[in-house]
């Protein structure tokens, strides 16, 4: 695609510095949003998902720090390091400043949808208050104008006698209609990109269906772009134009959505989308991944799924992939981060499969399986160290 | 058309009738008028403000009405009142009159007279109107100055909430009617009047409601609604007035009115020591330090202002303690 993208994000890494040592959250990851585009960002708790979302506001609390990368939008610089005359990394000249970040990044350009609908709003204000303030905030609006465009917007995503509920405190609403107040909200500024950061998880399954239609035609009504973060592939199959799969802190793979469904060229994936529950499995037909994600404190060498990948075979514990073009689909790129595709040449198919547990007939017991594979890590550990 | 219009949530519908009643302030007056004590708590308080309330409009009244000079009090002319502070011309008026039940007293005079022949009822009843506001307008100052020292601490942690809570334990660390003492004493330069008294008990409450809210403020800021508010570009001292203070408030507002009751209690004590409300204000604190003199001859003088200070307490305590339960969600009827 030649146009510019709206968000360019290269190489962004955020740490957390703890007294157990540095957590790497988010490890150097890459993505662009284009002008209208709905994109994913996919993986377990704890891959960085979250974390990744709120670096693009410079939202990163203590003891976490953005430490590397860089974040363009519309062409200006979110976050950018460059190497003074000194030697040592400098923020860019050209990075906004907190005040610029704050009046006209945060809300007016860069809106953010929070997970939990029930914590996101003030108890203690009316749900009208609310969003009258947040309009008022970010455009010059007169008074009476700012309360009626809150009715309109309350009105646009669907909320039924809007002039009544505007008075009703957040206590008043139910779940659904209150994810759908959060969305006026994020909308309410006009914002070119919304940082959607697991909308629908709190929501049962039939609000779930609704919010996301709802999304779908403002999207198309307002060509918003979308970071739709979430663990859970159906929505993203429902909702998002491309995908990245995060895995611990790094994207593993990278491709447009039916691509990334039907061409999936990383194992963990693969894993991903076995493990999805579906009308035509049973329970014990579904292919849980093995094992947990290892914390990002001390990330097993090499690939970093390779403790519980099926497909891990002795170079992995030995490569870190990083994230190349192994197909194109659609205009975009297909990337992924595993070195059993050709593009790496690796030695890949030489090297002996790994037994972790991970592979095959499952028939070990759960516990077994969970120590095979935190064996494997330390021997991973110990092996990189000499 | 609307989008999203005609598809309703399946759980829609309208206010839950529960939810409404478990909050409010409708809620918690019925629930503090359901509890005895806490109820009768709230009568004295009621009729202390309503007393200090009327002495306050009717001074000023009498001022508007007959100059800035006045001291005539519209109450005097009713024939239970006399006037609180002026002293009656020699030969007039009968000082230490004992209280009408006594073999000597008369219904003029219906707690008796000071020793200087003002009617003590009249003292007694003025005397409100100073303890009140003292306690109000000290646990005010408290309350403000702890709120923004405590919000602020919590909100932004780190070096400022270093700062600021060493020096919160600093005022803590020291005894408090010491503190106040030498502060009243020190800014008066050495005429204490209730001014200085009010101001100084003030300042030894911020640490305590400092401390309170900084507790709450800690488990509210990592409320989503907070970050949503980061993420909209709200400033952060908005966020602390709109956001953070409002929903940490509930405990600190308890403490007041239990707090009212002990600064009463603690500006008697000052007026008693001579470094509060000066003569001839009639004050409850220093009416008792008047009347320790005559403690052998007329036990009267000490036991109405004893008994106000007494009654006032304990009203704002019941109160607040009924007031804690309502508020509370873990007590249930």
């Amino acid at each position: 695609m030649s146009a510019e993208p709206l968000l360019r994000v290269e190489d962004l890494k955020t740490q957390f510095f703890t007294d157990a040592g540095t957590v790497r959250a988010v490890d150097g990851i890459s993505f662009e949003v284009y002008e209208g585009e709905i994109v994913g960002l996919v993986g377990e708790s704890g891959a960085g998902k979250s974390v990744a979302s709120m670096s693009l506001l410079r939202l990163v609390e203590s003891p976490g720090e953005i430490v590397g990368g860089e974040i363009t939008y519309k062409g200006e610089t979110i976050f950018g390091l460059e190497e003074g005359p000194d030697g040592e990394l400098h923020e860019h000249e050209n990075m906004l400043s907190n005040e610029e970040m704050r009046t006209r990044i945060r809300g007016n350009e860069i809106a953010v949808i929070f997970q939990d609908p029930m914590e996101s709003l003030n108890p203690v204000f009316t749900v009208g208050s609310q969003l009258r303030e947040f309009i008022e905030l970010n455009r010059d609006l007169p008074n009476g104008e700012a309360r009626q465009e809150a009715i309109d917007m309350l009105r646009e995503v669907g909320i039924p006698d809007p002039e009544e509920r505007y008075e009703e405190y957040p206590h008043q609403f139910s779940g659904g209609m209150r994810q759908r107040v959060l969305i006026a909200m994020a909308l309410a500024c006009e914002p070119s990109l919304i940082i959607a950061d697991e909308p629908t998880t709190a929501l049962d399954v039939t609000v779930e269906g609704q919010i996301i239609d709802l999304v779908d035609e403002l999207q198309q009504k307002y060509d918003t772009s979308f970071i739709w973060v979430t663990h859970d592939m159906g929505v993203v199959a429902e909702i998002c134009d491309r995908v990245n799969v995060m895995y611990l802190g790094e994207i593993v793979e990278q491709a447009p959505v039916d691509e990334l469904f039907y061409d999936t060229k990383h194992p963990y994936t693969d894993a991903l989308l076995d493990s999805m529950p579906r009308p035509d499995r049973t329970v014990e037909e579904l292919d849980p991944i093995t094992g947990v994600m290892p914390e990002a404190i001390s990330p097993p060498s090499g690939c970093r799924f390779h403790p519980r990948c099926p497909d891990a075979r002795e170079a992995c514990k030995r490569i870190h992939p990083e994230n190349r073009e192994v197909a194109r689909a659609e205009g975009h790129p297909h990337r992924a981060a595993c070195i059993k595709h050709d593009v790496f040449g690796s030695d890949y198919e030489e090297s002996a499969p790994l037994e972790n547990g991970a592979r095959g007939d499952q028939q070990l017991p759960a516990s077994a399986v969970d120590s095979a594979s935190g064996e494997s890590e330390r021997t991973d550990g110990g092996e990189h160290n000499e | 058309m609307a989008i999203g219009e005609g598809q309703m949530d399946t759980d829609a519908g309208g206010p839950s009738e529960d939810v409404e009643a478990k909050f409010g302030w409708r809620y918690t007056f019925a629930k503090v008028m359901q509890d005895t004590t806490a109820r009768w708590g709230l009568y004295v308080v009621a009729v202390v403000l309503l007393i200090s309330a009327y002495t306050v409009v009717d001074s000023n009244l009498s001022r508007l009405t007959f100059g800035a000079m006045s001291d005539f009090t519209f109450a005097e002319t009713l024939p239970i009142f006399d006037h609180p502070e002026r002293i009656p011309p020699p030969g007039q008026g009968e000082g230490n009159v004992p209280p009408v039940f006594h073999a000597d007293g008369s219904m003029s005079n219906p707690l008796g007279t000071d020793p200087s022949g003002r009617d003590y009822f009249t003292r007694i009843v003025y005397g409100a109107q100073v303890s009140v506001s003292v306690g109000i307008a000290s646990t005010l100052i408290g309350f403000v100055g702890g709120t923004i020292i405590g919000a602020v601490s919590g909100f932004y942690g780190g070096r400022i909430d270093d700062l600021l809570m060493r020096m919160v334990e600093t005022v803590y660390a020291i005894p408090p009617l010491i503190l106040i003492i030498v502060f009243t004493v020190f800014v008066s330069g050495g005429t204490p009047d209730i001014t200085y008294a009010i101001i100084g008990v003030g300042i030894t409450f911020i640490p305590v409601f400092a401390r309170i809210i900084r507790s709450e403020v800690l488990s509210v800021r990592e409320m989503d609604y907070i970050e949503a508010a980061k993420a909209s570009g709200v400033k952060n001292r908005n966020i602390i007035l709109r956001h953070v203070i409002p929903n940490s408030f509930a405990p600190v507002l308890v403490y007041a009115t239990l707090q009212i009751g002990v600064t009463i209690l603690i500006v008697a004590g000052l007026s008693f020591l001579g470094y509060g409300a000066q003569p001839p204000t009639p004050d409850w604190g220093q009416m008792l330090n008047v009347s320790h003199g005559y403690m052998h001859s007329n036990v009267w003088l000490s036991i109405w202002p004893g008994l106000a200070i007494l009654v006032t307490i304990m009203g704002f305590n019941l109160f607040g303690d009924g007031l804690q339960d309502a508020l509370d969600p873990r007590i249930d009827d």
